[in-house]
């Protein structure tokens, strides 16, 4: 049973690896249960602006579950967290962008 | 937490960095942002055109293959629990354990892949194609796109592996598998964000 300290340093930077385990079965559970649900929802034929919140907020979801726990985001530092706030910043300049070309579409501006 | 105080990183990299990270995991995330801004650029041209475009034709479920679809989200799904559960037994000192869960990692980015060799000419005889219209130039290019970095992390999972079946990995000596498990899940990521996209809405 005896590990050496390093290895067990190791470990403990992404945490218990025994107890991690059991936390990416169950967000490996997760998963699943969210894209039979997406593909179910979808299936109920809501109205359309309902099925793209649904099925967005169940993608932003996963999305979270596998960057936090799968890629260890969760674990990581101010650098890693830098680098992801770069492409979330990059991301929200070109949703701002394009939300003129969305709110005139939407609004019946045509050209 | 920051990961950044403990010991581990300093001695488990090949040399000490300014910023406390090893240079491999900086790198990987970087190129990864990169990556966020590809993609992203290509999702939010497909939200401008399919709203605005009257020539924005999405053929219908069937015509989609969606249970097809839904069956290779799950593939993935499955593909990176094993790749995360590799990097926990390496972790655990269980190389035996990492070259079962990587090499199930690999069979599973084989099927995605295969899946898609199947799709693709079943699309075209519907009628999709990368130039029959709005949709399948999208379709294409953005499947295309990720079915190349899917190709991508399974060659890098396959050096992984081959040096894994040399006795190169230990829990000391484990970062590249760890990177290699952050590219694949951001490829698992990409086909989250993809599926619903393409497929659903």
């Amino acid at each position: 049973m005896s590990q050496d300290p390093q290895s067990t340093a190791v470990a403990n930077a992404h945490g218990d690896p025994k107890r991690m385990v059991r936390v990416y079965i169950a967000i490996f559970a997760a998963l699943a249960v969210l894209t039979v649900l997406t593909v179910w929802a979808n299936s109920l034929h809501v109205p359309r602006p309902a099925a793209i919140a649904i099925a967005a907020g169940i993608a932003i979801i996963k999305v979270c579950l596998i960057a936090m726990f799968f890629m260890h985001l969760k674990f990581e530092g101010k650098w890693i967290y830098g680098v992801v706030a770069l492409a979330l910043v990059a991301i929200c300049i070109l949703i701002f962008l394009i939300s003129p070309d969305i709110a005139g579409i939407l609004g019946g501006v045509r050209h | 937490m920051s990961s950044y105080s403990t010991p581990w990183i300093l001695e488990s990299s090949d040399e000490p960095t300014s910023t406390g990270v090893p240079h491999g995991k900086l790198g990987m995330w970087v190129f990864l942002a990169s990556e966020v801004m590809l993609f992203g650029s290509l999702i939010s041209s497909y939200i401008v055109l399919r709203l605005g475009s009257p020539l924005f034709i999405v053929p219908s479920h069937e015509m989609l293959s969606v249970p097809v679809a839904f069956v290779n989200t799950l593939v993935l799904i499955v593909s990176s629990v094993t790749m995360v559960l590799a990097l926990a037994s390496i972790q655990q000192d269980n190389p035996k354990g990492m070259i079962w869960y990587l090499a199930a990692t690999i069979a599973c980015g084989l099927i995605f892949l295969t899946v898609k060799c199947w799709e693709y000419p079943h699309k075209w005889h519907e009628g999709i194609t990368i130039s029959s219209g709005l949709y399948g130039s999208f379709y294409f290019t953005m499947t295309g796109l990720h079915g190349i970095h899917v190709l991508g992390g399974v060659l890098f999972n396959l050096y992984i592996l081959v040096r894994g079946l040399k006795g190169h990995w230990s829990p000391r000596r484990c970062e590249r598998v760890e990177y290699a498990g952050i590219y694949w899940h951001f490829v698992d990521l990409v086909w989250v964000v993809l599926f619903p996209l393409l497929y659903l809405l």
